[in-house]
């Protein structure tokens, strides 16, 4: 550990500098930590732009940083790209949104009496395993070609994960936590609710964090299948007109909006499960 | 006519589990009174039984037959004159110290103020005022335990119930958290009843020591320990106690000196 990544910060150190205060020293460590977790980012995206200035890589196919920069500001201020944005945020923001509402009551439920869950887990089962793109067609048919078949193909994809984690995270409850609430005169629901619903926060957390990811997934595969607007639609419009740039400024997009959205859950837990102390996210 | 039946009487009380094929008697016939304010433990091998009354009298089992009364009134299920400490501390993790002993009073119908001021209360009698907002994962096996008798503490219960409370402990914490719980058995004049492995344990802590022995002893045996308190663990005659405690269950021969 005392070995320094020399990547960064190697002003040419002067021999004063060779005492070094305490909190320069925390400094230094945290340049350094920094540093070596983002160094492997900034070189690919350094290398990235030198390949393709440079003409290594054709700019036509792989255009340099700048470009698509570029491609994305005029898109945003001058193209139809915030409209994508908005409508893209808003079907994965409804599919989203109805996950959370039908998934986490119904897998609580179903995690709490066997009954429930042993009428619904097989054609639960069935449906989690049938994969939301080979049903599309079907959604097509059904809600038709607008917005409803969409936000559910997304729905679909997003709400088992969010299910199959609320389940497991009540069925972790400890039983011996469940049995000392029992002692100091809990009831069923009591119990349900200072015992098994705080247990299974941090898996509910685990099956956000998939539902998220699933969400953006078939977003923009369902945008790129039958839509003439989105973010995913506009990767695959991007490159039939042989607007690269503009191609990866969508892509880019994407890939923001996945962080984005798995920060903030990771910071929502962060916040309600401070008694975890400093787990790794 | 009995008397006012103060105090906790068991009478006739037997409990056996099916097994596959057949049927383990746990516990038969048992007889016993513990007065108010009595430190009754409760001794015996592995398997006989000495979890299992603690749980029939904390309500979380039920007795096969017999009767079981607390000052008077029959025994059914859980209830709030009665609270149990167990040997894994059993705190929520979620939840800070304060507010894990606060909430068996909430349970019982206290509102949150005046739950958390209790539980403040109970925290400073076990000796954790500096630890009202630690979660449990910060705390030592021997403060976890402290917090899990003061939650037991709050609730006011006529008993006290511990399971093998300090059985995960190290040899010095136990021996410290055993002059502890003598302290506040004394300052709080409450009855307890605790099941232990420990030999030594039980004749520091006990009035009376109860042997369960299953098949091999008689069914119950109960054995006085009259010494002066605080008791000091190298005095003779509790050496004695120790060594007749430990040939009941045939530990003193110089072959086998595990006396776990």
């Amino acid at each position: 550990m005392k070995k320094a990544s020399s990547s960064v910060a190697t002003h040419a150190p002067s021999a004063g500098s060779l005492v070094f205060s305490p909190s320069r020293l925390a400094l230094r460590r945290g340049i350094n930590l920094y540093s070596s977790r983002y160094v492997a980012l900034i070189a690919f995206f350094g290398l990235w732009q030198l390949a393709s200035s440079l003409g290594w890589l054709n700019p036509a196919v792989i255009p340099p940083l700048d470009r698509i920069a570029l491609a994305l500001y005029h898109a945003l201020w001058h193209g139809a790209l915030a409209g994508d944005i908005s409508i893209s945020l808003q079907r994965a923001g409804i599919a989203f949104g109805a996950s959370i509402v039908i998934a986490i009551p119904l897998g609580l439920a179903m995690g709490s009496f066997r009954a429930i869950e042993q009428a619904l887990d097989p054609i639960l089962q069935l449906f989690r395993q049938t994969s939301a793109l080979a049903v599309y067609p079907v959604f097509i048919l059904l809600l038709g070609l607008g917005e409803a078949s969409k936000v559910f193909v997304i729905f679909w994809a997003s709400v088992f994960p969010l299910l199959m984690n609320t389940i497991a995270g009540v069925r972790q409850a400890d039983a011996k936590l469940i049995e000392m609430a029992r002692v100091f005169g809990a009831s069923r629901l009591e119990v349900f609710r200072r015992v098994v619903v705080p247990s299974a926060i941090p898996s509910i957390f685990v099956g956000l964090r998939l539902s998220a990811t699933s969400t953006l997934l078939l977003l923009v595969a369902a945008e790129m299948i039958g839509a003439n607007q989105g973010i995913g639609f506009q990767v695959m419009n991007a490159q039939y007109n042989f607007q690269t740039p503009l191609m990866f400024a969508a892509i880019f997009l994407l890939a923001a909006l996945g962080l984005l959205a798995n920060y903030l859950l990771v910071a929502l837990q962060r916040r309600l499960c401070r008694w975890e102390g400093k787990r790794g996210a | 006519m009995t008397a006012i039946a103060r105090g906790l009487h068991l009478e006739q009380v037997s409990k056996s589990f099916a097994l596959q094929h057949s049927r383990l008697d746990v516990l038969k016939g048992i007889d016993l009174g513990i007065a108010p304010g009595e430190f009754v433990a409760i001794i015996g091998a592995s398997g006989s039984g000495k979890t299992t009354l603690l749980r029939i009298l904390a309500g979380l089992e039920q007795a096969d037959s017999g009767s079981i009364t607390l000052n008077g009134r029959a025994i059914h299920g859980v209830g709030p004159e009665r609270a149990m400490v167990f040997q894994e501390p059993r705190l929520l993790p979620w939840l800070s110290v304060e507010a894990n002993v606060a909430m068996g009073l909430e349970l019982n119908g206290e509102s949150k103020s005046q739950a958390l001021k209790k539980a403040r209360h109970y925290l400073d009698i076990v000796g954790l005022t500096a630890f009202y907002d630690a979660y449990p994962r910060q705390l030592s096996g021997g403060m976890a335990q402290r917090v899990g008798i003061a939650r037991g503490l709050a609730i006011s219960p006529d008993i006290l119930l511990l399971d093998e409370p300090l059985g995960a402990l190290d040899a010095m914490k136990k021996i410290r958290m055993q002059q502890e719980l003598e302290r506040i058995w004394r300052e709080q004049a409450i009855t307890m009843v605790m099941v232990t492995h420990d030999i030594e344990e039980a004749v520091y802590l006990a009035d009376r020591i109860v042997i369960l022995g299953g098949e091999e002893v008689s069914p119950v045996q109960i054995v006085d320990i009259d010494l002066p308190r605080p008791r000091q663990r190298s005095d003779s005659r509790f050496v004695a106690y120790r060594q007749a405690l430990l040939d009941t269950f045939h530990l003193n021969d110089s072959t086998s000196t595990d006396d776990r």
